[in-house]
């Protein structure tokens, strides 16, 4: 009876809400907000990978070039 | 200035900001959800607010370096300049945007929209399609140094979008909070949460903007490493391509 009139006192008052209420806009939030930085690092990280390989392969192909000139 | 940032040894760099902006990310994600105080209005949603306004303010900082890159192209022109300039209009879009989304969330359930066009955030979106024009422009103009001089005009024009999105709360009636510093008389729109009421809040706020700072450069030099390996790259196929005429 006690604890129900305490509860009860608490929700009576004015601006007192259930700091839980909107969770799901906090986790939905911070998820779009961290897809976004993350499709960003991937981008960039695939861009690099990719710019790696094309060195790679122009370097194979200029060495190649200078030993068939060396023979 | 520009030679120096040149020749600055960015395979040693980028690792150790990478490693610092990771467990930054991690200290201030402990802070906003474990230390900071719950807001008497909204409840923990509000604690949104940390990274929306941690991202506006390093958004505004990587606008404001793109500007000054700009300024120190036309000064005297060199590539370097113009790398920077990409790169943090590229990472200062990449933050309006979670800006944008993350305040778009938060909105929801503080004034039961997900968007209204009120002066921020139509400024806010206006000032995302200039930046995202930039690179339209960029990719009009072939010749090199004339897209670099182009672009460098116009990134220091499109800062007034950044100034105006700042000043339209301050000075507009807006339904948007004012988090730092006072709203003008005229300017009291709709006040969702108590603000910054807290030593404690202040203290997560300014973690998070630090945070997004590290992330910024962390982000730059990444960028900056891969413009020197797209550099390299067209620097040999150049040589291919003159070994192939010869032959």
């Amino acid at each position: 009876m006690m604890t129900a009139m305490i509860l009860l006192n608490v929700f009576a008052q004015s601006g007192v809400v259930d700091p839980n209420k909107n969770n799901g806009y906090l986790i939905l939030g911070y998820g779009v907000m961290w897809a976004i930085a993350l499709f960003y690092v991937l981008v960039l990280a695939n861009r690099q990978r990719n710019i790696r390989e094309e060195l790679h392969l122009l370097r194979q192909l200029l060495e190649e070039d200078e030993d068939s000139q060396n023979k | 200035m520009a030679e120096r940032i040149d020749r600055m040894n960015l395979n040693r760099i980028v690792p150790i900001l990478n490693w610092a902006a990771g467990i930054m990310i991690l200290i201030s994600l402990v802070v906003i959800f474990f230390y900071a105080p719950v807001e008497s209005t909204m409840g923990n949603v509000q604690r949104i607010f940390y990274f929306h306004v941690g991202g506006a303010w390093v958004a505004a900082v990587a606008f404001f370096v793109a500007l000054l890159s700009g300024v120190f192209y036309l000064r005297k022109p060199a590539k370097i300049w113009d790398t920077i300039a990409v790169g943090s209009v590229e990472i200062g879009l990449v933050f309006t945007s979670m800006t944008i989304v993350s305040g778009s969330v938060w909105g929801r359930p503080a004034w039961l929209t997900w968007w209204t066009w009120s002066p921020r955030l139509t400024s806010i979106t206006v000032m995302w399609l200039v930046y995202v024009a930039y690179f339209m422009l960029r990719g009009a103009i072939e010749d090199e140094d004339r897209r670099s001089r182009f672009a460098a005009v116009y990134v220091i024009a499109g800062f007034v979008t950044v100034i105006i999105t700042y000043l339209s709360i301050r000075l507009l009636r807006d339904i948007h909070p004012v988090i730092l510093g006072e709203a003008s008389e005229t300017a009291q729109g709709l006040q969702e949460f108590s603000g910054i009421d807290s030593g404690k809040m202040v203290i997560s706020l300014n973690v998070s903007v630090l945070t997004f700072t590290v992330l910024y450069l962390t982000w730059l030099a990444n960028r900056l490493r891969l413009q020197r390996l797209l550099d390299d790259a067209a620097e040999l196929k150049t040589r291919v391509m003159t070994r192939l005429q010869q032959q």
